[in-house]
């Protein structure tokens, strides 16, 4: 005879503990496992991972500093970068022959083939301080004499180099996505939480106010908040007034997610057991809600920076974000708001270009990251 | 019925009051008000302006007054005359601005809802059914792209296609012949030739969004069980289709026909900025830019209470669409 | 004499995916007589739903029917009610299943019920519009006349003050009265073979035993059959003509109940029967006490697929050779009994009981 042996399965939960160590763990695998199946999101990590360190290191990729401007090339357009093989492998650009236009009076800039502009690898140029740490003049690529001209995007009116400054505005365009989203975060998940896990009045009193916070049209809020930072605020300052005010506003999404998973998650009948044992409540939390959904969060927190970044870049672009000297894709944007500049120097939409990029890769993997932890879509 | 909508409009009455404090705050928040914005401006022209000219304007404005009796002032002009003060900038009343104004806004908001359903409900429906085909990934991908182009970018990248390449500047409603003109057959199409773009422009991303969306809500409702009961009573694909998941999946969006309006506004702002529209956007970016407070206030205020009425016209929707939620009023 | 009504031969429904492919129903053979009830039972994830929805070529993508007969016999000679052109026998297997041929099957011909009532019903309309939108998909009526051949099914199906219960919404009835009204819907067209997947599992112990009662009353006054799906033995042994008992896509063994219970041949129906407790009121029993686990449906055994759980495995038979139908008697016959199990070389021993080890079975 055999004994009939029970389906493990089916067993009640007695030690909550014991089965997080079973469960948990393998969730994240699994959650790797499926997001790694989809192409497009792996594409974008690829993309956003490029991104980020290229905003890290945004002195040492870029050939020139921000502010580096030769006014006799102001709107030249971008080079190609060509390859010569005699003698060994050389990068060069050609340079310019301008003059100036009679009836507009801007310069016309033609490709002059007798002047090549040498181009290597980690050549010197213009010193840095990284991180505020060490000073150096290497940089990634550039002239090989630091004053020739490369502007392999163009320049901007000033003469900078619109390709420089495309590096470096990737710093704050791409942190403040980042820094928002956590101020969001915090927000969002002590009133979600709340909410969600104490339920009843706390929780209806919340949901109206997220409810009054959602009914407010997002932009003249922000512009309205935007337009009240004052001018004498340093840069450090108003980057940060500015996502504030952007995080202001993303919370509320990320409240009511956190909201929804408590309630899912506290009928569960693992937090169930937990609570029946007497375990105090901050330690459910801890131990047992706040690993069974963080995959979903960080699903939503992804996808909510793309939001935060087109934000701030609206807001520079009207002139009420971020004010140059401070460099971002969407003060760039800034000089391209007329059609007549844009016409004479196209390439100052390259910013934009970014964004998008940005933009888009962010929302691949946050779909990748929110469909890998939904265990339903296969 | 009739007790469930009265306990709604009730219940929008304090929302309506907290708004008006945000909006009157906002204005409010910037250092110095209105009048030093004035004496700037003249002070950079290198002009100056009398004291005591300055006390009169102060004393006309109510700027010396506290700010609670300021706030008063302006809500109960508004709520008992209709009078949301006046434009210190165009030296006009709100009102009259507003009035100019607003219809092209809603116009707009309307033409592009429409326009943006049209194209994005069967889009969405085909994605969700067709899932994995080609055209399920051209759609997606589109949707994808029309969500990541700020508005403003595609709408600076189309002015300037039509600049360059057809010589054709955009900016405005009218063609410069028409703008005064009375409305006739010449003038409606020019109109509608100034039209088709921005509405173009201001639809694309709420189309990729809707189009993500429904997919995303169809399929679920594809993959539940009252669907496969449906087919096995012999339904035809088609009316199985749109009888049953097409109906719930469309529930969500009505219950979010409300925030279309403030999705308007903010997209709006820069669109028409850019593509130089005589709308409320450019009007307010003007006032906050100039501190015009009773011209920016108003506008946010218009925009928010639109908001709540909007979300109030989404819930009894819902509620007419929605047994489940009718019931639970009935 | 029954003959068969539906008989399916030699049925697989694959699930193609990434990781494999996931042989739900891999070569089903079963017979629903006219007039009789068959129970399918087995454990969860068998394959017993995706044979019911193979029938009515209900699988969903990636899910796939890629071999076997659905034979289903169309207008039975006896009855005057299907037009002289429908008589003979379809084979539903080989319809398109978006065609009209396939849909004109589901619901008239064959209709089918759900477990969970509340999610199978369309949460937005009414029971009424449910009951006479399907009278109307296969009946050329009007509205008025469909609405009231609603209120007639729900009447008969025994719910209370129907005139008014038409206009409910699933959400607003219990969840006996939603299951009544689910069977409402599915009798309407009044079908010759009713497909009920686990009707009463989300029941409570009293509304089970109404539904039941419910169910057979009907069947007796429409004359139809009945292919049932249940976990519970004790439901069987209530309102069983047959029995089909499958284990991994498999039929391993079809007979009637009485052989069932008292004369079982397949070593899985007799640990099966084992692992019911025989006193004690009947309750809910869920079929999971057998020795070890089913097998993950990737890594279906070879051979017969219960060998790695058979007390009587043979070593070296079991583990390679898949065991073919041996069946009794001629198909069409009620007291017939097929089973596949390698202890049985001749139909002759399955019908005397004796397997090759020599040991008479029981
Ligand atoms: N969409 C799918 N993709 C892959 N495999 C599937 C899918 N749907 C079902 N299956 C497989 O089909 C097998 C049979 O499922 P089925 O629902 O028929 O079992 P069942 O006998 O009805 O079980 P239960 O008693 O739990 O209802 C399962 O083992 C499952 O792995
Ligand atoms: S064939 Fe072998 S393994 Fe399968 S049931 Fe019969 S004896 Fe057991
Ligand atoms: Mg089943």
């Amino acid at each position: 005879m055999n004994d009939p042996v029970s389906d493990p399965a089916s067993d009640p939960v007695r030690d909550p503990d014991r089965d997080e160590e079973i469960y948990v763990a393998p969730q994240y695998k699994l959650v790797w496992w499926r997001f790694r199946r989809n192409r497009l999101a792996v594409a974008g990590l690829v993309v956003l991972g490029f991104l980020y360190l290229l905003a890290a290191f945004c002195e040492f990729w870029a050939p020139h500093t921000q502010d580096h401007y030769r006014a006799v090339y102001s709107y030249a357009p971008p080079q190609r970068i060509h390859v010569s093989f005699d003698g060994g492998v050389h990068f060069f650009v050609y340079g310019y022959k301008s003059r100036p236009d009679p009836e507009t009076l801007l310069r016309t800039f033609t490709v002059d083939r007798s002047t090549r502009v040498p181009l290597r690898f980690f050549p010197r140029g213009e010193t840095y301080q990284l991180w505020g740490l060490f000073g150096t003049d290497r940089h990634f690529f550039g002239p090989v004499k630091p004053g020739d001209p490369m502007y392999l995007f163009g320049a901007d009116e000033q003469g900078r180099d619109l390709f420089s400054r495309l590096i470096y505005g990737s710093r704050i365009s791409m942190s403040v996505g980042l820094v928002g989203v956590f101020l969001s975060l915090a927000l969002g998940v002590l009133l979600g939480g709340i909410s969600g896990y104490l339920g009843g009045i706390t929780d209806n009193l919340i949901q109206r106010f997220i409810e009054f916070f959602m009914s407010i049209p997002t932009l003249p809020l922000w512009l309205g908040l935007a337009a009240a930072i004052p001018s004498g605020w340093g840069p450090i300052t108003s980057y940060f007034a500015i996502t504030i005010i952007l995080s202001l506003m993303g919370w509320t999404g990320l409240a009511r997610v956190v909201r929804s998973r408590f309630f899912q998650i506290r009928s569960e009948d693992y937090v169930l057991a937990a609570e029946l044992d007497g375990v105090r409540r901050m330690r459910i939390i801890r131990r047992h809600m706040l690993p069974a959904f963080t995959s979903h969060v960080i699903a939503s927190l992804t996808l909510s920076i793309p939001g935060m970044i087109l934000g701030e870049t609206a807001l520079s672009f009207l002139g009420l974000g971020l004010q140059p000297p401070v460099v971002s894709w969407g003060v760039l944007l800034n000089d391209a708001q007329n059609v007549r500049v844009l016409s004479t120097a196209p390439w100052l939409l390259l910013s934009g270009a970014a964004v998008v990029v940005a933009v888009m890769a962010l929302n691949f993997v946050g779909d990748g990251l929110r469909d890998a932890a939904d265990p339903y879509e296969s | 019925m009739g007790l469930y909508l009265l306990r709604r409009v009730l219940a929008m009455v304090p929302t309506v009051f907290l708004v008006s404090l945000v909006s009157f705050t906002i204005i409010q928040l910037p250092p110095g008000d209105f009048l030093d914005t004035v004496v700037a401006n003249l002070s950079q022209q290198g002009q100056t302006i009398e004291p005591a000219q300055l006390a009169a304007l102060r004393q006309r404005y109510a700027l010396d007054q506290p700010m609670v009796v300021q706030y008063t002032t302006w809500i109960t002009n508004i709520v008992t005359r209709g009078d949301f003060g006046q434009s210190m900038l165009y030296g006009k009343p709100v009102s009259e601005l507003i009035g100019e104004r607003l219809p092209l806004t809603l116009g707009l908001g309307v033409s592009v809802w429409l326009f943006g359903w049209a194209i994005a409900l069967p889009a969405g429906i085909y994605s969700a059914v067709r899932k994995y085909s080609l055209g399920d990934y051209v759609l997606t991908s589109m949707a994808f792209v029309g969500i990541a182009v700020p508005g403003f970018l595609l709408a600076l990248t189309v002015a300037f296609i039509q600049f360059r390449y057809f010589d054709k500047a955009v900016g405005g409603m009218f063609s410069p012949e028409y703008a005064d003109a009375a409305w006739n057959l010449g003038k409606l199409l020019d109109f509608l030739d100034h039209l088709w773009l921005p509405v173009l422009v201001l639809s694309l991303g709420g189309i990729g969004g809707t189009i993500r969306v429904l997919r995303a809500n169809l399929l679920d409702e594809l993959r539940k069980p009252y669907v496969v009961t449906a087919r096995s009573r012999g339904l035809s694909e088609r009316r199985l289709l749109v009888a049953y998941p097409v109906r719930v999946a469309l529930n969500p969006f009505i219950a979010t026909v409300g925030w279309l309006i403030p999705a308007l506004f903010d997209g709006e702002v820069l669109v028409s900025t850019v593509l130089g529209l005589e709308t409320t956007g450019p009007l307010l970016l003007r006032s906050l830019e100039s501190q015009d407070m009773y011209l920016a206030g108003s506008i946010i205020f218009i925009a928010c209470v639109l908001t709540v009425i909007g979300t109030l016209i989404s819930d009894i929707l819902l509620v007419l669409v929605d047994p489940r939620v009718r019931a639970g009023y009935a | 004499m029954d003959p068969a009504l539906l008989r399916v031969r030699g049925l697989r429904t694959h699930f193609a995916s990434p990781e494999g492919v996931v042989r739900a129903v891999d070569g089903v053979d079963l017979v629903v007589r006219e007039g009789q009830t068959l129970c399918v039972v087995g454990e969860s994830g068998c394959g017993k739903s995706m044979t019911a929805r193979s029938i009515l070529q209900l699988v969903d993508p990636p899910g796939r029917i890629v071999d076997g007969e659905i034979l289903f016999r169309l207008g039975a000679p006896a009855e005057p009610r299907a037009a002289a052109a429908e008589h003979g026998v379809v084979d539903l297997a080989r319809l398109d299943p978006r065609g009209r041929a396939m849909r004109r099957i589901r619901g008239k011909e064959i209709a089918m019920i759900f477990q969970e009532p509340m999610v199978s019903l369309s949460p937005v309309h009414t029971i009424g519009h449910q009951i006479a939108e399907n009278i109307r998909t296969h009946q050329d009526v009007s509205k008025k006349e469909a609405r009231d051949r609603a209120i007639e099914e729900l009447r008969r199906v025994g719910i209370p003050r129907p005139e008014h219960r038409v206009d409910a919404y699933t959400f607003q009835l219990s969840g006996g009265m939603r299951q009544r009204a689910m069977i409402a819907m599915a009798l309407a067209c009044r079908p010759k073979l009713l497909i009920a997947d686990e009707p009463t599992t989300a029941l409570d112990v009293t509304t089970q035993a109404q539904i039941l009662e419910l169910l057979q009353e009907l069947q007796e006054q429409l004359g139809m059959a009945v292919m049932f799906i249940t976990h519970d033995l004790g439901v069987v042994a209530e309102i069983a003509d047959e029995v089909a008992v499958m284990y991994l896509g498999l039929v391993v063994e079809q007979c009637g109940v009485d052989e069932l219970f008292h004369d079982p041949r397949h070593p899985y129906t007799k640990a099966l029967l084992e692992s019911v407790p025989t006193a004690g009121p009947r309750a809910k029993q869920r079929l999971t006490t057998i020795t070890g686990s089913v097998p993950h449906p990737y890594h279906r055994p070879k051979g017969c697929p219960f060998h790695t759980r058979c007390r009587q495995a043979i070593p070296g038979e079991c583990d390679h050779k898949l065991p073919p139908v041996l069946a009794t008697g001629t198909a069409d016959h009620p007291g017939s009994r097929a089973v596949r199990c390698l202890l049985y070389q001749t139909p002759a021993d399955v019908a005397a009981g004796v397997d090759t080890l020599g040991e008479v079975s029981r």
